[in-house]
C-alpha cells in the first residue's frame, strides 16, 4: 500500500516526522523540567515558596517584593507543620558569582553558591562521590564545612582528593567535608558549584532565601495552605506591612513565576503550550490529508471493487485510518529520534544553561515520553485522515467502479 | 425455486435539469442453476438492472428478493454481508487492484468474512481450477486480457456464491479468450451456479437456456 | 492563458481547498512573523545613541563585598557609636580613595582612548534606576544615571544643546544633563527646551546644562527618557552594598591597540589595580553584555522562536507543494500528453505548473491579507498574554510591507519546490502517457 507512491509517501512521512520533533522537543523539554529526576527527586510531591511582597500599611504605593526574608521564616513559617520534609536555602543567579581561592594562592575563581540547611541534602538527592553532607549539628553550631562540586574540585586540587582541604568562600576559611557528582544547571534549585551552611556567613538573615516543602500525603496539603494563611493573617497583625506570599506553588506552577510580584497564571500556560501545539500539528494535518484525499481518488476503482466484494462502509474507513497510522507512526519514530538530537543540541536556548552542561539521560527515555509519542501520533493520524476515510467510506459503489 | 425475483423494478436518474428512466417496471423471475443472458442496445438499462441485482445500487421502487430474502429495507452491513456470501461478479473491464498481485486480488473477498481459515489454500485452488496457478504472484498489468478476466472469475468464485453476475464479460476480449471464458463460465453452470450475464454478442447468448431482451428499460420479448 | 487557469483551479476546487487552507494559515503565520522581525529591523536601524565599538567594562570586585555593613546608628550606646562611627568613616574614606585611584590609573594605561566611572549607566547594563520628576505640571518617569564627564567620551553620545559635565558641576550638586524618547521629546515635551526640573516631591530643583541625544537600553526597545546625574568623588554608593554589581568603569580602546586588548590589559594591570580591598576581576567588551542582556529580557527567545516557527512552515510549505503537485501530475498525465500531442513544448509544461501554483498562492495570499487585517488586534492581545513573541503593528505601511514581504518569500520557495515536479511532468512522453488512458 505505501509502495503505491514512494514519494508521497516519503514526503508524507518527513512532514510527519518534522511535527512529531517538534512537539517532542517542547514536551522532552517539559518533561526534564518538571520530571523527579536527580538530584531534584521530590519535585511531585514539592510545595515552593519563593517570594513575597510587603506592603506598606500607611503608604499607599510602597512595597518591597523579594526573596523570603529570614524574618518571615524565623518567625511566622516556623508554624508551618503540616509537611513531611522542609528546607532553607538561597537561590543561585547566574550573574551572581562569588569568589573562592585556595588557601593564599591569589588565583580567584568565580563560583555560583548555595547557602542551605541541613535538611536540604534530605530534599535533594545528590551523588557524593566523596564525603558527605554536613548535617544538622555542624549547621546549628555555624561549622565552616563546604561541599564541592566534582569538577571545582578537579580544578582547585588536581588529583589529589578535596576532602578535609580549606578553600576561602567570603574570605572566610571552610573545611571540604563533601563532593558531589557534577549538576546540570537545569536544575534550578539543586544546581550549584558550592553548597554551604546559610548559618556560616556573617549577616545570613539579611539574606534572601527560598523554601521547598515536601508533603507527600495529599490530606495534609489543604491543612498546609490554611497554615500559610495563617502565616499571613498572624504577620499582618504583628508587623507595621501586610504579607502577602507568592504561593507557595507545586513545581509546575512555580515555573511560571519568574519575576518577585507577578503572579503566574496556569490558565495562560496551559493556552500557550496548547496554541504551539495546535500550530505544529494542524498544518501537517492539512498536508497529509490532502494527501490522502489524493490517493483516496486514486485508488475509488479499487474501493468500489472491496465494496462488492462485500466490504462494510467501516471497513473501508478503518483501512484508510490504518494505512496511515503505518506512515505515522514511522514518521514519528523518526520525529522522536530527531527530538533528541535537537533538544542536546539547541540546549543552550531550552533550558538558558551554558556549554559544557550535560543533561541526565533519564530525562529522555521514559516511559511516559513514548506514549505521549504515541498519543500525538495517533492524534495527528486522526486529525489528517478522518476526513478522507469517511469520504472513503461513503463513496457509491457503481461510480467509483465506472470511474475511470 | 426463484433465486432471483424482481417486482416491478423501476431505476430513475435525476440530475439538475434531466430525469432519465433507466428501468421501467420489470419483472424477473430467475431460478436456481439457471444460465440466462440480458440483452439489448447501449443505453437500454441492462447494466443498471445487473447493479440492482447485485444489490450495487437500489431501485426507485418495486421489490428485489434475492435467494427470498427481501432486502429492501436491508442495511449497508447486511448488504455487505450478502454481497459476500451470496453474489459473485464479474466486470467488463476486469477491475482488478493493479498494486496486489493475482493471488491477493482473487482472496480478496475472503478478508472481508469472518472466520475464514487457509485463506490462501482456497485461493490457490479456485487459480487452478481457472487454469492460472503458475501466475500467482504476477501483477495484472503483466497479465493478458484473458487471464485478466480468469483472475476475475477466480475472485467471483473463491467464496463459492450461490449467483454470479457477469456484465459483458467477454467485451473486452477477442473471440478466442472470449470462447475460453464463457466455456468455463458453463462449467460452473454446471456445477449448479445460477449466473446472469449480460452480453451484446448473440452468438455467445445463444449458448445460454435463456435469453431476456431490452429496449429502453423495459423488457420485449 | 489566466482564464484557462482559473477554469482549471476552478474545477478541482475540491482537491485545491485544502492546499488553498494550508497555503493561507502558513501565510498568516508567517505574516506575523514577518511583522515582528521587520518591526524590530526598524528599530535596529534607528541609532541608538550610543557607539559600543572598542568599548569595554572593566569589572572592579570588592573581596569585603558585604562586609561593610549598613550600621544602625540608632540602637547604639554613645561610645560604641563613637567608635563605630569613626571606623565606618574611615573605611569610607580609604575605600573611596581606593576607587577613585584605580580610576585614574585605568585612564593611564596606554590604549585607554577615554575612560569612564559610572553608577548604572552603561548600555545593557543589567541594574537599573529611575525616578520621577516634575516639569511645569506634568511628571514624567526616566532613567537615573550617575556619570563621570567621560562617559559621554566613551561611549561617543552627542550632546545637542549646552555643554558636558565638567568639575565644577561637583560643587554644584544639581547640574544635570537630561534626553528625551524618540525626537528627544517625551510626553509631548519636548526636552530641547527644559531649564528646570523638580524632583519628586518637589523639594529640589535641577538645572538643565545640556541636552544629550536619546538613547535606548537595547535596539529593539523605544528610546526612553534619561536623566544624567554628575558622580560626586563622595559618593558612597559607589562603595556600597552590592555596589560590584552596578559600579561600571568603562574604556574606549584606541582602534590601533584594539586586539586582545582585554587578555593583555588582564595581565598588565592585575596587579596595578589591586588596592584594598578592590582588585581587578574582568574586562567584558560590551557586546558581551548585549548578549547577556538580550538572554534575560527574553530577546534571543523570542527571535529563537520567530526562526524555528518560520523555518517549520516553509519546510511544510514545500512538503505541501511539492506532494500536491506530484500527485497531479499523475492524475493529469493523459491530459499532458494531450497537450503535447497537440504542440505543446516542455518549457509551456512546466511555467503551467508554475503559474498554478503562484496563482493558488496569491488567492491564498489575499485571503490571508483580509484575515490578517481583521484578527490582527484580538491576536495580539492574546499572544502578548501567554508570551508569545508578537508586535501585531496596525500601521497600512506595515500592513503593506508585511503582504510584499510574506508574498515574495513563499513565492520564491513555490516555485523552488513545484521545480521538480513540474520538470518531472514535462518528462511526459506523450505517446506513452496518451496509450495509458
Amino acid at each position: 500500500m505505501l509502495k503505491q507512491n514512494k514519494f508521497v509517501s516519503a514526503i508524507s512521512i518527513i512532514g510527519t516526522a518534522l511535527a512529531i520533533m517538534m512537539v517532542m522537543v517542547i514536551i522532552v523539554t517539559d518533561q526534564i523540567k518538571t520530571n523527579n529526576i536527580a538530584p531534584e527527586i521530590n519535585r511531585n510531591n514539592s510545595f515552593y515558596l519563593k517570594y513575597h511582597i510587603e506592603k506598606s500599611k500607611e503608604e499607599e504605593n510602597s512595597y518591597s517584593s523579594g526573596c523570603v526574608t529570614y524574618n518571615v521564616y524565623k518567625n511566622y513559617l516556623s508554624d508551618v507543620k503540616s509537611y513531611d520534609m522542609a528546607t532553607l536555602f538561597t537561590p543561585v543567579w547566574s550573574d551572581e558569582k562569588y569568589i573562592i581561592h585556595v588557601n593564599e594562592s591569589k588565583i580567584r575563581r568565580f563560583e555560583p553558591v548555595r547557602l542551605c540547611d541541613a535538611d536540604y541534602w534530605k530534599v535533594m538527592s545528590f551523588d557524593f562521590v566523596e564525603g558527605r553532607p554536613f548535617n544538622q549539628i555542624e549547621f546549628n553550631d555555624g561549622l565552616n564545612n563546604a561541599v564541592l562540586s566534582e569538577r571545582l574540585a578537579k580544578e582547585l586540587f588536581g588529583k589529589e582528593s578535596a576532602l578535609d582541604k580549606t578553600v576561602y568562600i567570603f574570605k572566610q576559611l571552610y573545611k571540604v567535608i563533601g563532593v558531589v557528582k557534577d549538576v546540570s544547571q537545569t536544575f534550578e534549585f539543586a544546581y550549584s558549584e558550592v553548597w554551604a551552611p546559610y548559618t556560616t556567613v556573617p549577616n545570613f538573615e539579611e539574606e534572601g532565601y527560598h523554601a521547598i516543602y515536601v508533603i507527600d500525603d495529599k490530606d495534609k496539603r489543604s491543612l498546609f495552605y490554611e497554615e500559610m494563611r495563617d502565616v499571613e493573617r498572624k504577620y499582618n497583625a504583628n508587623e507595621d506591612w501586610n504579607l502577602t506570599l507568592q504561593g507557595p506553588y507545586n513545581h509546575r506552577l512555580q515555573m511560571g513565576a519568574s519575576y518577585s510580584n507577578v503572579k503566574p497564571e496556569f490558565v495562560l500556560i496551559i493556552l500557550k503550550y496548547v496554541f504551539i501545539i495546535a500550530i505544529l500539528l494542524v498544518i501537517p494535518a492539512i498536508n497529509l490529508s490532502s494527501f490522502s484525499i489524493s490517493a483516496v481518488k486514486k485508488r475509488t476503482e479499487e474501493i468500489g471493487i472491496r465494496k462488492a466484494f462485500g466490504a462494510r462502509n467501516k471497513s473501508i474507513l478503518l483501512q484508510v485510518l490504518y494505512e496511515n497510522l503505518f506512515t505515522a507512526i514511522i514518521g514519528g519514530f523518526i520525529g522522536l529520534i530527531l527530538s533528541y538530537f535537537t533538544v542536546i543540541w539547541l540546549k543552550e536556548w531550552l533550558f538558558n544553561v551554558t556549554t559544557g552542561d550535560s543533561i541526565p539521560l533519564v530525562a529522555f527515555v521514559s516511559p511516559a515520553v513514548f506514549l505521549y509519542v504515541f498519543l500525538v501520533c495517533v492524534l495527528l493520524n486522526l486529525i489528517s485522515s478522518i476526513v478522507p476515510a469517511y469520504k472513503a467510506s461513503k463513496m457509491n459503489i457503481v461510480l467509483s467502479l465506472n470511474q475511470k | 425455486m426463484s433465486i432471483i425475483k424482481l417486482e416491478g423494478i423501476a431505476k430513475i436518474y435525476r440530475t439538475k435539469e434531466v430525469e432519465t428512466l433507466a428501468l421501467e417496471n420489470v419483472n424477473l423471475e430467475v431460478a436456481k442453476g439457471e444460465f440466462i443472458s440480458v440483452m439489448g442496445p447501449s443505453g437500454c438499462g441492462k447494466s443498471t438492472l445487473l447493479n440492482i441485482i447485485g444489490l450495487l445500487d437500489e431501485p426507485t421502487s418495486g421489490k428485489v428478493c434475492i435467494d427470498e430474502t427481501e432486502t429492501e429495507n436491508m442495511k449497508d452491513a447486511e448488504l455487505a454481508n450478502f454481497r459476500n456470501k451470496t453474489l459473485g461478479f464479474v466486470f467488463q473491464s476486469f477491475h482488478l487492484v493493479n498494486s496486489l498481485n493475482v493471488l491477493d486480488n482473487v482472496e480478496l473477498p475472503l478478508l472481508y468474512r469472518k472466520h475464514v481459515k487457509n485463506r490462501t489454500e482456497k485461493a490457490k485452488a479456485v487459480l487452478e481450477r481457472v487454469g492460472l496457478s503458475h501466475r500467482m504472484k504476477h501483477f495484472p498489468s503483466q497479465l493478458s486480457g484473458g487471464q485478466c478476466q480468469r483472475v476475475a472469475i477466480a475472485r467471483a468464485l473463491i467464496g463459492n456464491p450461490k449467483i454470479i453476475l457477469a456484465d459483458e464479460p467477454t467485451g473486452n476480449l477477442d473471440s478466442k479468450m472470449g470462447a475460453e471464458i464463457i466455456e468455463l463460465l458453463h462449467e460452473l453452470n454446471n456445477e449448479g451456479t445460477t449466473i446472469v450475464m449480460v452480453t451484446h454478442d448473440e452468438h455467445i447468448a445463444k449458448t445460454t437456456r435463456r435469453i431476456i431482451r431490452f429496449f429502453d428499460g423495459r423488457r420485449i420479448e | 492563458m489566466l482564464k484557462h487557469l482559473f477554469k482549471i483551479i476552478w474545477t478541482e476546487r475540491k482537491v485545491n481547498a485544502w492546499i488553498l487552507v494550508e497555503l493561507i494559515l502558513a501565510f498568516a503565520i508567517l505574516w506575523f512573523c514577518c511583522d515582528y522581525l521587520l518591526y524590530s529591523t526598524q528599530k535596529l536601524l534607528e541609532p541608538k545613541g550610543f557607539n559600543t565599538e572598542h568599548t569595554y567594562i572593566i569589572d572592579i570586585w570588592n573581596e569585603d563585598e558585604g562586609l561593610f555593613e549598613d550600621i544602625d546608628y540608632e540602637e547604639m550606646e554613645e561610645e560604641e557609636f563613637n567608635v563605630g562611627y569613626t571606623n565606618a568613616r574611615t573605611i569610607v574614606s580609604n575605600w573611596s580613595d581606593a576607587i577613585w585611584e584605580i580610576y585614574d590609573r585605568i585612564k593611564r594605561h596606554p590604549a585607554v582612548e577615554h575612560a569612564s566611572l559610572s553608577l548604572y549607566a552603561t548600555p545593557y547594563a543589567g541594574s537599573y534606576a529611575g525616578n520621577t520628576f516634575w516639569f511645569d505640571s506634568i511628571s514624567f518617569g526616566a532613567q537615573i544615571k550617575k556619570v563621570t564627564p567621560e562617559f559621554f567620551d566613551v561611549y561617543q553620545i552627542d550632546i545637542l544643546k549646552g555643554r558636558k559635565f565638567n568639575e565644577t558641576d561637583d560643587i554644584t550638586e544639581n547640574n544635570i544633563i537630561i534626553s528625551g524618547a524618540q525626537d528627544n521629546i517625551y510626553k509631548k515635551i519636548n526636552f530641547l527646551q527644559i531649564d528646570t526640573l523638580l524632583s519628586y516631591r518637589k523639594e529640589s530643583k535641577y538645572n538643565v546644562i545640556g541636552v544629550a541625544e536619546p538613547t535606548k537600553r537595547l535596539e529593539f526597545e523605544n528610546y526612553t527618557p534619561a536623566v544624567y546625574l554628575y558622580l560626586s568623588k563622595s559618593d558612597e554608593q559607589l562603595i556600597g552594598e552590592l555596589s560590584s554589581f552596578f559600579r561600571e568603569f568603562s574604556v574606549r580602546v584606541k582602534p590601533e591597540a584594539d586586539k586582545n586588548f582585554a587578555e593583555s590589559f588582564l595581565n598588565d594591570m592585575q596587579s596595578q589595580l589591586e588596592i584594598e580591598p578592590f582588585f581587578l576581576a574582568s574586562v567584558i567588551p560590551l557586546k558581551d553584555r548585549r548578549s547577556e542582556y538580550m538572554q534575560i529580557g527574553e530577546y534571543s527567545n523570542g527571535f529563537k522562536s520567530i526562526y524555528s516557527i518560520s523555518a517549520f512552515l516553509i519546510i511544510n510549505i514545500v512538503l505541501c507543494v511539492m506532494g500536491t503537485f506530484w500527485l497531479r501530475i499523475q492524475s493529469r498525465r493523459s491530459n499532458i500528453g494531450l497537450r503535447m500531442a497537440l504542440g505543446a513544448s516542455k518549457r509551456s509544461i512546466q511555467v503551467f505548473f508554475l503559474v498554478e501554483t503562484l496563482l493558488l498562492l496569491f488567492l491564498a495570499s489575499i485571503v490571508a491579507f483580509l484575515l490578517c487585517i481583521n484578527i490582527n488586534e484580538i491576536l495580539s492581545e492574546i499572544l502578548k498574554e501567554i508570551e508569545l513573541p508578537i508586535i501585531g503593528r496596525s500601521e497600512f505601511g506595515a500592513y503593506i510591507s508585511n503582504y510584499l514581504i510574506t508574498f515574495f518569500i513563499m513565492a520564491i520557495i513555490a516555485a523552488l519546490s513545484v521545480w521538480y515536479p513540474a520538470k518531472k511532468a514535462s518528462d511526459i512522453q506523450p505517446v506513452e502517457a496518451l496509450r495509458e488512458e
